[in-house]
């Protein structure tokens, strides 16, 4: 079962991925691409580890699929109200760039 | 055969998160993540998770990714600044994304692989008779959330009145 593992070596290379573009831009835009590829590679691994089963092999569990949707239907919600966060912030401030967003610190 | 087309949709997948992730132009990183999301949509079909892979063409690729690049195409100038911060957080952001790979990797290579795969059945009607019955809660829950997300979204970005 070769694709179980590449598969699961697919969703960890879009993790990491996702965790650079989070940490090395500044951006907020290129910020919210890594976190939907975070979110793409976890449910990518609900996905796998649904149709290997690892406690009863052979047999569906659809559990990790539902997961799936739920986790793509979040992660839709999450871009519209990060996408309406920004164009509120870029109206007032006149960029995105998340270093100089720092109102509310002191 | 089946390993050629795994191998495919693996180069693809991977080259075009890299795109994503590497170019210094917001406009054609998003096209990089449009290519992702639709060598993710492929790994589903391959799993043979017929329902997971429409979803995932429909709302992420249609819905997600054009939402962004209308964001980005609406707003002008948004990618003024550039997209990277200083050339130390990138590299250091690059060893601390490569050791958490690495980890991965050896987790991955840890876990003892199934004998099986399960067999593939049509989705759909599974999904949707779960969806009514065992997940009745989480479905209500992720419903008013979207409710909510439709409202807030539109409070946020709504236009200001003056003198109202």
């Amino acid at each position: 079962m070769i694709e179980f593992k590449v598969m699961l070596s697919l969703s960890a290379l879009l993790f990491s991925l996702g965790i650079f573009s989070l940490l090395s831009k500044k951006n907020a835009v290129s910020i919210l691409i890594g976190v939907e590829l975070i979110l793409n590679a976890c449910a990518l691994n609900f996905a796998v580890f649904s149709k290997f089963n690892l406690m009863k092999a052979g047999i569906l569990d659809i559990t990790g699929y539902i997961f799936s949707i739920f986790i793509i239907v979040l992660a839709a919600a999450e871009a519209v109200v990060a996408l309406g966060i920004f164009i509120a912030i870029y109206k007032f401030l006149k960029n995105i760039d998340v270093e100089k967003a720092d109102l509310m610190r002191w | 055969m089946k390993f050629l087309i795994l191998g495919i949709i693996f180069a693809f997948t991977a080259i075009s998160g890299f795109y994503t992730v590497i170019t210094p132009n917001l406009v054609r990183s998003v096209f990089g993540l449009f290519f992702t999301l639709f060598g993710v949509g492929a790994c589903y079909a391959f799993l043979g998770a017929d329902f997971l892979a429409v979803v995932q063409v429909i709302l992420y690729v249609g819905g997600i990714a054009v939402l962004i690049l209308f964001a980005v195409m609406l707003s002008k100038n948004p990618y003024r600044p550039g997209i990277f911060g200083s050339k130390k957080r990138s590299i250091f952001s690059g060893l601390i994304s490569l050791f958490i790979f690495l980890i991965l990797l050896f987790a991955i290579s840890q876990i003892p692989s199934p004998p099986v795969a399960s067999r593939s059945i049509p989705l759909t009607g599974e999904i949707g008779g779960n969806f009514l019955t065992n997940y009745i809660l989480q479905f209500e829950i992720v419903s008013v959330l979207l409710l909510c997300v439709l409202i807030g979204g539109a409070y946020i970005i709504r236009k200001e009145i003056k003198g109202d």
